[in-house]
């Protein structure tokens, strides 16, 4: 008999191994565990017209509509801790443990060490805590009256978004580069004053959004490499990933309306779309197979997630919370108004669900792991 | 409406192309990536007149380019947590020999593509040489040692097995 493994068979093996997989239905190529109704991935006609510059894309898309909670975590604030209601009702409790004793404004993780960002009344307080030992390692004020972003960079760097200092002239939004282990200052930018509310990370580069525009900055240098304009948008958020980024915000005129638009990493609109709903300022974090989650929340009672793929295919996901959004890898977190901390699955859908005592500010993490960041502490997930 | 017939030809082309890229890559989101970024750079094309004449090896050509360019990007990275592997089982339920299919996802990007490539595609060295950027002689030295690579994780995996 044959040897299986001698070289001519272990080729005949091969064809048929790749044989069977040319004949793979390609559900099962596409579809994940877990998720009941997977986004499909591609419908061509949008691509299609996206790359001859259309602004909006309008087509028969298959939207996958759930209806989306009615009641929810209405009528508490912060400190509040209720149990949420609706769709999470039956999601498992997500556990949340003590990690630091006071709070912060925002918080981003990168090398076994969370920075933590305060903003008080004059200055910006950055400090770094490595997460095997829970002790504060190294503080340092920033010269800057408030940090609106801060998000931490290969190479061993934190980059901090400034608005300009009260009374300042001419108002001068910062980029402030920072060595990550000691903190000390390393590189400014001045931007345009306009810049304002969002800083994200890609592999290289820090991407800002201000108005209409999507800036790009070299990570290192933070000299400017790349400068989009997303016609009729208002940018609220941008998250990069390996092909390009995804910017989200409202409608710059007429009815306030949520948009989503892709771009690629040379700057090209690839798809620019309404989604369905008039909240204000929705968020946006890049999944992988080149999907993003977007989140639309404008109150504790209008909570929705949608997963788009790259041609602009959507799955609308009820949900409660969606005013920040992290995805780590192979987990994700949604955090709501008044506490509320979803864990979510790679289709955006809610897993186990947790209450933090006071708002949070923050989500930031590693893994599975995240740190929820309210104004009063910070607590890990367990 | 009639549809255009670029973005109805880039139709049919998906569900071939993205079992070709899923060969390759043994990753679903990968696969579905690089067939988007493909026929993205395919619309580009026949925006600009410049349709290629067979389009479905052009397609393929780019894939398999792409594959390793990403490859050659990605590599420094360091991953903080291994990605979420759950699609392997997923696919694995219409694979029988399920035994090769792990043993491949051990090779790396490029040995991997060169095997798709002469013995799903059916392509020459010359053909699989173009489409991955490099000599002929690279792609039968990677071929090599990618059925050496396969043979000793099969062997491992046999004896494994049997004790």
């Amino acid at each position: 008999m044959k040897d299986p493994l001698q070289q001519d068979h272990l080729q005949d093996r091969l064809v048929a191994l790749f044989d069977q997989v040319y004949r793979l239905d390609e559900r099962m190529i596409t579809s994940k565990p877990g998720s009941a109704k997977p986004v499909s991935r591609f419908t061509w006609r949008s691509v299609a017209a996206s790359t001859a510059a259309t602004a909006l894309v309008v087509c028969a898309l298959p939207v996958l509509l759930t209806q989306f909670a009615s009641g929810g975590a209405s009528g508490r604030g912060p400190g509040d801790t209720a149990t949420p209601t609706t769709a999470s009702a039956d999601a498992a409790e997500l556990q949340l443990h003590d990690f630091y004793d006071k709070g912060a404004t925002t918080a981003t993780y990168g090398q076994g060490s969370l920075f933590l960002a305060t903003n008080t009344a004059d200055s910006c307080v950055v400090t770094r805590i490595p997460v095997a030992h829970r002790v504060v390692r190294a503080r340092r004020v920033l010269p800057a009256a408030a940090c609106v972003g801060m998000a931490y960079a290969s190479g061993g760097a934190l980059v901090l978004v400034a608005p300009p200092a009260a009374g300042a002239a001419p108002p001068k939004y910062q980029v402030i580069r920072l060595r990550s282990e000691s903190l000390a200052v390393t590189a400014t930018a001045d931007l345009p004053p306009t810049v304002q509310q969002t800083i994200s990370i890609g592999r290289s580069s820090v991407w800002l959004a201000a108005g209409n525009r999507v800036l790009s900055l070299d990570s290192s240098s933070l000299r400017r490499n790349g400068d989009v304009r997303i016609k009729g948008m208002t940018v609220t958020a941008v998250s990069p990933d390996a092909f390009g980024f995804w910017a989200v915000g409202d409608s710059s005129s007429g009815p306030l309306t949520n948009q989503v638009a892709r771009i690629d990493a040379q700057g090209h609109l690839i798809f620019q779309r309404q989604l369905q709903g008039t909240v204000s300022a929705p968020t946006v974090v890049a999944l992988p197979g080149n999907r993003a989650l977007v989140g639309l929340q404008s109150s504790s009672r209008d909570a929705r997630r949608v997963v788009i793929n790259g041609t602009g295919d959507m799955a609308e996901i009820r949900a409660d919370a969606a005013r920040i959004l992290l995805w780590n890898g192979n987990g994700g977190y949604a955090a709501g108004l008044n506490g509320l901390l979803e864990a979510i699955d790679n289709s955006g859908r809610t897993t186990a669900t947790a209450i933090t005592s006071g708002v949070i500010n923050a989500l930031t993490g590693v893994g599975r792991r995240a740190f929820v960041i309210t104004p009063s502490r910070v607590a890990v997930t367990g | 409406m009639r549809e255009d017939p670029v973005a109805e030809l880039a139709r049919s082309l998906r569900a071939p192309l993205l079992r070709y890229a899923f060969a390759l890559t043994g990753d679903a989101d990968r696969a579905a990536d690089l067939v988007q970024t493909a026929l993205e750079r395919f619309v580009r094309l026949s925006r600009q007149d410049q349709l290629p004449a067979r389009p479905l090896s052009y397609l393929k050509r780019v894939i398999a380019h792409e594959h390793i360019s990403v490859w050659r990007k990605t590599r420094r990275e360091s991953l903080v947590d291994p990605p979420d592997k759950a699609t392997d089982s997923t696919t694995l339920r219409g694979i029988e020999d399920a035994d090769l299919w792990r043993a491949l996802s051990q090779l790396g990007r490029k040995q991997r593509a060169v095997l798709v490539l002469r013995y799903a595609e059916d392509w020459d060295d010359a053909q699989i040489a173009t489409a991955l950027g490099c000599s002929e002689a690279t792609v039968r030295s990677q071929a090599s040692r990618a059925l050496l690579r396969l043979r000793k994780q099969l062997l491992a995996s046999r004896a494994d097995w049997e004790s």
